[in-house]
């Protein structure tokens, strides 16, 4: 190889190994640079134009942004002021998106505290998917686990089991929330559903306990135990201090 | 006259393999490799998903590629470099040699996707979803859509340079994307500009109708009638655009 | 690199055929103006009442100045430009109509082929064009090749293949289906001087078949060893058609010889009208002979005087003369040679 040849390629190496270095340095810090990138991000109502026909690509990409910036919020990069708009730009890009609804809701109810707030983004999103069990589970869980409203959760969980796809454990989760809830003879009949319809050998003898715990309690026998989850905590997680 | 038209578009078609336009599919294997294996990890549960919408939405934006980096330019290539007098003066007409031409890069986009078909399906069935037919729906309306801009790319590239074709066509792609949202801005503002909004509606294909891609990922189902609607408003378009091409193709000074 | 008439039998397709006619080729009053600008305007004329009559067997030569109208006049007759008037038949059908190029071979002016054809292929897919089916293709193919001299290069990609190579490929696609009326523009471009040759053989092989050949050039020399008749055309417009099998008799040669002694048979010889002295030196004279007859009168006086003949050449003959002379004045018919004493 000759000189020349020799002295082109030093250069090409040098600027190979330098220009990363040089564009990292004229980027700020990665906190406030995708800070500022979430500020400045499109609505889902102009993303969804401007996409052209390719809006559920694109409601995946922002969805890994929203992913992304959930994670960076968890290192104690960020709080989480931006949130609610990635997730509400992945529902207008993507209604039929039900991962976003269902993990937006538990964001709501974990980090922010706020139970009402969950509940809105389930509902915009059995909305958009009247069909689907999984967003009617989410609601009976949230109402069940969070405000523990038992009846209003075991109404949302006995919706989530009529549905195409659901499975054994809509019906489950409806007949212990009837329980909690004071209604004795709806869990019995729920419990009995089960016990009828379930294929699996498990369920049905936790349905066949349940029954007979059921029909005791019913008699006025005592308890001596529930048998199913237990009730929630009045803890909530507060909303973390942002660095 | 088909045989003439049949060996023409042989000859584009030939022209193709032999461009090796069908690295492309190696590529889209690439994306597909990239979407399963790098993107997995960070779905949280909406693997299947994102598999899916990009295996679609990479078969469709490659075939785009092709129809703007082959179709604009394939008559003005053949013009400027003159490979096409030596065709013309046989006894071939210039409505054969554009349809065999517009066939050779049908038969091209066809084998393409086919290819890619098989492996978005080994994608998907590597994911937890379900594969159904309407994937295959979802594919069958791409090639559509890409025939509809494929015979208005052969209309552009009689009418203006490959840059200019390109253009042009990549225009019509997002027009026909956006004629919904076009339309209900004319509607709401009214008076001319809702009637022009309204002849553009009527005047350009509405891609939107080969769209099925989102409601496939999600498992709903596609009727055969729409597919059927699909395709016969898919072929009168590319029937328009090819007439217009051999009306303005015929007065060309070569 | 010679040129080999082919052994194959050469079966003439089944094409229709319309034989009412003897010209091969009429073209009438042809008018072509081009549009140029932004606008779109009508410029000068690149074709202006241009009007001859081909007929069949013959070669035909349009010989003209670069921008003369040569490929103009050849691209209207085969459909490829729209003339703004005129009429133009190829063997009596009218030329618009697709029909009348089924017995039509055309070369351009340095063709280009797709790069990634073989020889082969490219010829196999113009006899499908011709509408030829596969026993005829093959046939066509090895027959084509042959008379071009690329039978051995059939299955190299047109890619690889020298300027030469695709001029001879080129020619053989016009050869393809044994056309009746080969068209050809400028077909010896750029070739050398064995291309040259083989292609001058072709047109020759071609004329002895009946094939009438139209060709353009604006090289003389190549016009005058192989064409009938040739059409003279400077800007656009027709000057005259010149029969050259009349003016080869009248050929012009300029001979270099000793001077001679006064009454010695050369100086005799020089008092023939045939013969011109354009150049005295003391030494050395140039004489420019009339015709083949005139210099062999000069040739013999020369050696019977003892006169060394130092050079003899052709001088271009009147084909050159009128051509150049046509260019530059308006009085184009007489040559003009000029005596220096």
């Amino acid at each position: 190889m000759n000189v020349g040849s020799l002295a082109r390629v030093v250069v090409v190496v040098g600027l190979l190994a330098v220009l990363p270095l040089v564009a990292s340095s004229v980027r700020s810090d990665e906190a406030d640079s995708s800070r500022d990138e979430r500020l400045y991000y499109p609505s889902g109502d102009f993303l969804r134009q401007a996409t052209l026909g390719f809006h559920a690509p694109a409601a995946d990409y922002v969805w890994l942004q929203a992913t992304q910036y959930y994670g960076g919020y968890h290192r104690g990069e960020h709080d989480l002021r931006y949130f609610d708009h990635l997730v509400d730009a992945v529902a207008t890009l993507d209604p039929g998106f039900v991962e976003a609804y269902h993990f937006a809701s538990l964001v709501h109810c974990i980090d922010h505290g706020d139970f009402d707030r969950a509940l809105n983004v389930l509902q915009r999103g059995i909305l958009a998917n009247p069909s689907n069990w999984r967003l009617h589970f989410d609601m009976g869980f949230v109402n069940y686990v969070f405000k523990r409203d038992f009846a209003v959760a075991s109404q949302w969980f006995a919706t989530a089991a009529e549905m195409d796809g659901s499975t054994d454990f809509c019906r489950r989760f409806a007949a212990f929330a009837s329980r909690r809830a004071g209604d004795l003879e709806g869990s019995l009949l729920l419990w009995d559903n089960l016990y009828q319809t379930t294929d699996s050998a498990d369920m049905r003898a936790l349905a066949e306990k349940m029954i007979e715990r059921c029909q005791e309690t019913l008699s006025g026998a005592p308890q001596d135990g529930l048998i199913g989850p237990p009730a929630p905590s009045n803890k909530t997680t507060k909303l973390k201090e942002s660095s | 006259m088909m045989n003439r038209v049949f060996a023409v578009a042989g000859g584009t078609f030939r022209e193709s393999v032999r461009d090796r336009l069908f690295y492309l599919v190696g590529f889209f294997g690439i994306i597909l490799v990239g979407a399963t294996m790098v993107l997995s990890p960070l779905t949280v549960g909406a693997q299947a998903k994102i598999v899916a919408d990009v295996g679609l939405a990479a078969m469709a934006l490659l075939g785009l590629l092709v129809v703007l980096l082959v179709g604009a330019n394939m008559v003005r290539k053949e013009m400027e470099r003159r490979t096409i007098t030596t065709i013309l003066t046989k006894p071939v007409g210039r409505g054969e040699y554009l349809l065999g031409k517009y066939l050779g890069l049908t038969v091209t986009l066809v084998c393409m996707l086919a290819l890619m078909g098989v492996l978005y399906v080994v994608a998907v069935l590597l994911t937890p979803a379900t594969l159904a037919w309407s994937h295959l729906g979802a594919i069958y309306l791409i090639l559509l859509e890409l025939l509809v801009l494929t015979a208005a790319a052969v209309l552009f590239s009689t009418l203006a340079g490959p840059a200019l074709a390109a253009v042009l066509s990549l225009s019509l792609f997002v027009i026909g994307h956006l004629l919904d949202s076009l339309r209900d801005f004319g509607a709401l503002a009214g008076g001319v500009r809702k009637a022009v909004a309204e002849v553009v509606f009527r005047l350009l294909p509405n891609l939107e109708v080969f769209n099925i891609r989102a409601e496939v990922v999600h498992g709903d189902p596609v009727s055969a009638g729409h597919l059927g609607m699909a395709t016969v408003y898919g072929v009168a378009w590319v029937i328009v655009f090819l007439l217009l091409a051999r009306a303005v193709f015929a007065r060309k000074e070569l | 690199m010679r040129y080999r008439s082919s052994k194959l039998v050469m079966k003439k397709p089944e094409l229709a055929r319309n034989e009412s006619t003897a010209a091969a080729l009429v073209v009438a009053d042809l008018q072509k103006s081009f549009r140029q600008g932004f606008l779109g305007r009508r410029g000068k004329p690149a074709v202006d009442g241009l009007g001859f009559t081909v007929q069949r067997g013959e070669i035909f030569a349009l010989l003209g100045h670069n921008g003369a109208g040569k490929t103009t006049t050849l691209k209207s007759i085969l459909g490829l430009v729209h003339p703004d008037e005129g009429s133009i038949t190829i063997g009596g059908l009218d030329a618009r109509d697709p029909r009348s190029r089924a017995h039509v071979g055309y070369l351009p002016e340095s063709p280009y082929f797709h790069e990634n054809l073989t020889c082969a292929e490219l010829l196999d897919f113009y006899s499908r064009l011709l509408g030829l089916d596969r026993a005829q293709r093959r046939e066509q193919r090895q027959i084509c090749l042959e008379m071009v001299d690329m039978q051995d290069h059939a299955d190299r990609r047109l890619g690889q293949c020298s300027k030469g190579m695709r001029q001879r490929i080129g020619l053989a696609q016009a050869l393809l289906g044994q056309p009746e009326l080969l068209i050809l523009d400028e077909p010896q471009s750029g070739l050398d001087p064995l291309g040259r040759r083989l292609v001058r053989e072709i047109l020759l092989e071609q004329k002895r078949r009946g094939t009438t050949v139209v060709f353009s050039s604006h090289i003389v020399p190549d016009v005058e060893m192989v064409a009938d008749r040739v059409a003279m055309i400077r800007h656009g417009k027709l000057d005259e058609i010149k029969d050259l099998r009349e003016a080869a008799t009248k050929r012009l040669f300029s001979a270099t010889v000793s001077a001679p002694d006064e009454g010695s048979p050369l100086d005799v010889a020089l008092k023939n009208p045939g013969l011109t002295v354009t150049h005295r030196r003391p030494e050395r004279w140039t004489v420019m002979a009339a015709d083949p007859a005139s210099l062999a009168e000069l040739l013999t006086a020369c050696t019977a005087s003892g006169c060394a003949v130092h050079d003899v050449q052709t001088a271009g003959g009147d084909l050159e003369s009128e051509f150049l002379v046509g260019l530059e004045t308006a009085s184009p018919m007489t040559p003009k040679v000029e005596v220096v004493s």
